[in-house]
C-alpha cells in the first residue's frame, strides 16, 4: 500500500484506465455546443430583469409597495407583539398571542458545518457580530412548516453557471460541491413560487457556508403576484447604499454559516418570495444552497 | 530565453482565443478542441463508466456554450479554472444520487471480478475507484484533480474556491483515510 503522496502518485501513474473518448461523441457534441452558443446570442436580456426595471420606474408600484409595507408592519406588530422591548427574533412569545394562537419552536434542520469556530470578521461595513452560540429557537404558530420544498424557482440567471435552480428548494443544505447553485455576477435575484398563498413567519437562506463570507445587498421580498405589485413587502434589506434601487436597507450585513440566515417575516401573506444579492466578499458571483420558507396556508 | 518568449506568445494566443470565444463560435470551437479530451478523462476518472462520462462531458460543454458570453475571465488559466469548476460540480451532481453511486460501485465491482489477469497485490483501477467513491464528493474531486489531472494546489484551490493551506492538510487526511479503506475494503463490502 502507499505511504505518502509520492507513492500514491506512482500507483495512479501505473493504473491501466481506458479513458479514450470516441470520435463520434466528440464530433456530435461539438455541433451541439456551437448550436447552443449561436442560440444564446439570439436571446434578449432576461425578461424578468427588464420587467422589474419597467415596474420600478413607475411610481405607482412603489407607492403600493410602501403602503403594503406600512400595513404589514402594523398587522405584524399586532400579531407578534413581543413581551418586552428587545428584538423580535429573540423573543417571539411562547405563550398564545393576543389572538389565542399557540406558538411552537420551528424545527429547522441544520447542515453539517463546513468550518469550525466563530467566523472571523470580514472587513465589511455595518456587519453583525457573530452570536458565538447556536441561534435561539424561533417560534411560529402550530402547523407552520417549510412550504418552499420542491417549489419552482426562477431567476434573472436562468442558466446558472453551476448547479440547477431546483436545487435551491430540494432540501439539501450541505455546503459541499454539488449542492450549491452559482448565479452570474453582480446583481441577481431568484423567485420562489409557493403555488398558493401562505402566512409566512420565517425565511431561512443559506447562500454558501463552505467558508465565512458576506453577501452584499441581500434583499428579501414577498408578494401575492409574480410581478411583486400586490401585497408586496420587503422583509429583509441590507442594501445600505441602495445600490439595487429597492430602498435603503436598515438590516445589517451578516457572515454566512451553516445555520443560514433566519429572517422574521412576521406572518405576512404572500405566494411569491424573491431574494436579491449582489456578489460577495470573495467573488462577484452569487450563490444559493437552499431557501426555506416557513408558513401556513393563508386563512 | 527564446523558449520563454515562444511560451509567452503561445500563452497570449490562448488568452486571445478565450476573449474571442465570448462572441465567436470558431474560437469557442478551438477551446473545445483544446479541452475536450481533458474534460472527458476527468469525467472517466470521476464516474468510472465511459458512457456516463460522455453524458456528463456533454452537459459540461453545453453549459459552457450557454454561459461563455457572460464569462468574466480574461486568460486561458481563468477559463481552465472555470471549466473545471463546472466539471467538478456536474460530476458531483451526478453522483449525488445514491442510486447512481450504487450503480457506479456495482460497475467497478463487476470490473474487478471480470479482470482475471489482475494481480491482487497491486492496486487496480476498479478497486481504487470503489474506495475513492466512498469518500465525500469534495474529497473525491481533490483526489482526481491532484493525482489524475496532476494539478498544483494553487490551481485546485482556485477551482474549488478553497484555501491552499487547507487543501494540503485536507489531502493528507484524505490519503490517510483512503489507505485505511483500501487496507480493509475488498470486493465483499462493495
Amino acid at each position: 500500500m502507499f505511504k505518502n503522496e509520492d507513492d500514491f502518485k506512482k500507483i495512479v501513474g501505473r493504473l491501466n484506465i481506458d479513458d479514450k473518448p470516441s470520435p463520434g461523441h466528440r464530433e456530435s457534441l461539438r455541433r451541439q455546443m456551437i448550436s447552443v452558443f449561436d442560440k444564446s446570442g439570439e436571446e434578449p436580456i432576461t425578461k424578468s430583469r427588464s420587467l422589474r426595471s419597467t415596474i420600478m420606474k413607475s411610481p405607482i408600484p412603489k407607492l403600493a409597495a410602501a403602503a403594503a409595507v406600512i400595513i404589514i408592519v402594523v398587522i405584524g406588530a399586532y400579531y407578534l407583539k413581543p413581551d418586552d422591548s428587545t428584538t423580535m427574533v429573540d423573543i417571539v412569545p411562547k405563550q398564545p398571542t393576543p389572538t389565542g394562537t399557540q406558538l411552537v419552536a420551528l424545527d429547522i434542520k441544520l447542515p453539517k458545518p463546513m468550518f469550525v469556530g466563530t467566523p472571523q470578521d470580514v472587513k465589511v461595513e455595518y456587519l453583525e457580530k457573530p452570536l458565538g452560540k447556536p441561534r435561539p429557537p424561533f417560534y411560529a404558530p402550530v402547523g407552520t412548516k417549510n412550504v418552499a420544498i420542491g417549489k419552482p424557482v426562477t431567476s434573472t440567471d436562468e442558466f446558472p453557471i453551476i448547479g440547477k435552480l431546483e436545487w435551491i428548494t430540494d432540501g439539501d443544505k450541505e455546503g459541499a460541491d454539488g449542492s450549491f447553485v452559482e448565479l452570474g455576477p453582480l446583481e441577481q435575484h431568484l423567485t420562489i413560487d409557493l403555488e398558493a398563498e401562505y402566512n409566512i413567519y420565517a425565511i431561512v437562506v443559506w447562500h454558501y457556508h463552505k467558508e465565512p463570507r458576506v453577501y452584499f445587498d441581500v434583499v428579501v421580498q414577498a408578494a401575492s403576484d409574480p410581478d411583486f405589485t400586490v401585497n408586496a413587502s420587503t422583509v429583509f434589506n441590507n442594501d445600505i447604499d441602495n445600490s439595487l434601487g429597492l430602498g435603503v436597507g436598515k438590516d445589517m450585513h451578516y457572515t454566512e454559516t451553516a445555520e443560514g440566515k433566519l429572517i422574521d417575516a412576521k406572518g405576512i401573506r404572500a405566494r411569491h418570495v424573491r431574494l436579491h444579492s449582489n456578489g460577495n466578499t470573495t467573488y462577484d458571483v452569487n450563490h444559493y444552497i437552499e431557501v426555506e420558507v416557513y408558513g401556513k396556508a393563508a386563512e | 530565453m527564446v523558449g520563454a518568449m515562444a511560451k509567452s506568445v503561445k500563452q497570449t494566443d490562448a488568452d486571445n482565443i478565450v476573449l474571442r470565444a465570448r462572441t465567436e463560435a470558431e474560437a469557442l470551437g478551438q477551446l473545445y478542441e483544446l479541452y475536450y479530451e481533458r474534460i472527458f478523462r476527468f469525467c472517466v476518472h470521476r464516474l468510472f463508466s465511459k458512457e456516463t462520462a460522455e453524458d456528463v462531458t456533454s452537459i459540461i460543454f453545453l453549459e459552457v456554450a450557454s454561459r461563455i458570453r457572460s464569462f468574466g475571465g480574461r486568460t486561458e488559466q481563468d477559463f481552465q479554472n472555470w471549466l473545471y469548476a463546472i466539471a467538478a460540480n456536474q460530476a458531483n451532481a451526478y453522483i449525488r444520487k445514491t442510486s447512481r453511486r450504487k450503480r457506479l460501485l456495482a460497475e467497478a465491482a463487476g470490473s474487478m471480478t471480470d479482470n482475471t489477469t489482475d494481480n491482487s497485490s497491486e492496486l487496480n483501477w476498479p478497486r481504487l475507484y470503489a474506495a475513492i467513491l466512498k469518500l465525500n464528493s469534495e474529497h473525491q474531486t481533490i483526489i482526481t484533480l491532484r493525482f489524475f489531472e496532476n494539478m498544483e494546489f494553487e490551481q485546485i484551490a482556485k477551482i474549488l474556491d478553497a484555501r491552499e493551506a487547507t487543501l494540503r492538510v485536507t489531502l493528507h487526511r484524505i490519503l490517510k483515510k483512503l489507505r485505511r479503506r483500501l487496507e480493509t475494503v475488498f470486493e465483499g463490502e462493495l
